[in-house]
């Protein structure tokens, strides 16, 4: 319990930090009073799991992330010119390198607390409605709607904090007697469901393969980058894609610097290191790429990616 | 003397070349596909009745093949099939989309390991890239397959089937993926 309310301190106080150590590198400057920072540096070094989660789960998950330190990672940068506009895949992640160490470290600052399919986080919840909470628009994104079921992995977090930014309330998460204010995106709330080991699952691949272990950590980064971004685009909104195969779904992406690109990026970049895979797992990881870079809008551009978070 | 025993070993070389070439395996050409068949040309060597046979299978065994391959192309996730889904259920990868890109793995596995099925498997690989029906990423999946085999088995490749005449944003997401 000291470790949870040591973690879960340091969540809370992320966007006030963030906010501190703030450094503009954006023409679309954060509103008032929401500020953010690139790459903080939040001494984040595991990840909490709430007693909801199962312990099958929560197995294959620490080995997923243990497997991101063992990986021999592709520092070249491919040839993705189209996709995004010139931009470096590690100036898209906000990243010095490649190096497994970088990548968890990347991991470890978004993802702090993992809770479980059953927890029903509205029990858990209280508000205090503020007067002045400011600029509470936000770019729409109904998959975001904290009534979500979670089928594979939501960021909970976030969308709690967009709720509390559109109703001018901040959130009070009780989780195991501990209290979490959902004082910013940034406090790394995801929940993850059976779908992460089914649906999310290659065919006939152990639920513990290299090449699963990849799919999970895909989502998993693709979730964490929701922590991301300010103002109206606060936690890297999905986009209604007017046309193609999701049609009318918010399923796409106008930032070639959010989820569905970072999940993009991460997974050409350890696919190499799949040397054991066989030629299906191969194959369904082209397709996870294909997927997440399928979403991206052509005029999709790159938007400040400093975290928002506030004080009481 | 001499002249004798010349004649005699070249007569004896001929008919051990004779024999050999009876015995020997008929070539087959595999040529462009006519009426969804592949043609068996034999060359104007007489063929004995078992090699018959064993070319008979083997066509077969082809034909066994292409029509897993229709039966799989109809289990692809279409574009139709995400409509009236839930944001939840196409947030993060659509349903059937990893259980094909599975089934075209097997197949290349099954190519690399019986190489004459690689015509039948690049025609299907192109087939599904051009169908506009299918789901994207699916047609991005198999162009890239299509690429990397037809590096790899040039002389299987058919060459009606012409990439650019795909949309672009297909190509530009087979191009961006991972090659084999």
């Amino acid at each position: 319990m000291v470790r949870l309310r040591k973690i879960l301190l340091v969540g809370v106080f992320s966007g006030i930090l963030l906010s501190a150590c703030g450094k503009k590198d954006s023409d679309d400057p954060a509103p008032q009073g929401f500020t953010g920072a690139s790459n903080p540096n939040i001494p984040a070094t595991s990840l909490y799991y709430d007693t909801s989660v199962p312990s099958d789960q929560k197995g294959y998950l620490q080995k997923d992330v243990s497997l991101i330190g063992s990986l021999s990672i592709n520092n070249t940068q491919p040839k993705t010119e189209s996709f995004y506009k010139g931009y470096t895949d590690a100036k898209l992640l906000s990243v010095s390198d490649f190096a497994p160490s970088t990548l968890k470290q990347w991991l470890y600052t978004r993802v702090k607390v993992v809770v479980g399919e059953s927890l029903d986080w509205r029990t858990k919840i209280s508000a205090i409605t503020l007067t002045k909470f400011p600029s509470p628009e936000l770019l729409a994104d109904e998959a975001f709607s904290a009534v979500t079921p979670v089928t594979i992995m939501s960021n909970t977090g976030a969308a709690i904090y967009r709720d509390g930014k559109q109703q001018k309330k901040i959130y009070d998460l009780q989780l195991n007697g501990t209290k979490i204010s959902i004082l910013s995106p940034r406090v790394g709330v995801i929940q993850i469901g059976q779908g992460l080991f089914t649906a999310n699952q290659i065919k006939g691949s152990p639920t513990d393969s290299i090449a699963n272990s990849f799919m999970r950590l895909a989502t998993l980064f693709h979730e964490g980058r929701h922590d991301d971004s300010n103002g109206t685009n606060v936690a890297f909104p999905h986009a209604v894609c007017p046309s193609g195969d999701f049609a009318g779904s918010y399923a796409c992406e106008n930032n070639i610097n959010g989820p569905y690109a970072i999940e993009a990026i991460l997974m050409r970049r350890i696919y190499d290191a799949c040397t054991s895979c066989s030629e299906s797992e191969k194959k369904a990881l082209q397709a996870a790429i294909a997927d997440s870079q399928s979403r991206l809008f052509s005029s999709a551009s790159y938007r400040d990616d400093r975290p928002e978070g506030f004080t009481k | 003397m001499k002249n004798v025993l010349l004649i005699i070993s070249l007569v004896v070389s001929l008919v051990v070349i004779g024999a050999f070439l009876r015995r020997g395996s008929p070539q087959i050409e595999v040529t462009s596909p006519v009426s969804n068949e592949w043609v068996a040309v034999p060359l104007s060597i007489p063929v004995p009745a078992e090699l018959t046979k064993k070319v008979e299978t083997k066509q077969s065994d082809i034909k066994k093949f292409e029509e897993k391959l229709r039966a799989i192309e109809s289990s692809f996730p279409t574009i139709a099939s995400m409509r009236n889904r839930s944001d939840a259920e196409v947030h993060h990868r659509p349903p059937g989309l990893t259980d094909s890109a599975v089934e075209l793995g097997q197949v290349v596995d099954e190519v690399k390991r019986d190489p004459r099925l690689a015509p039948a498997a690049l025609r299907f690989y192109f087939r599904c890239a051009s169908d506009s029906a299918l789901l994207t990423s699916l047609r991005a999946v198999c162009l890239r397959t299509w690429m990397d085999s037809s590096r790899r088995y040039p002389k299987a490749r058919n060459h009606q089937d012409n990439p650019h005449i795909l949309p672009q944003n297909v190509k530009e997401l087979a191009i961006s993926l991972p090659s084999d």
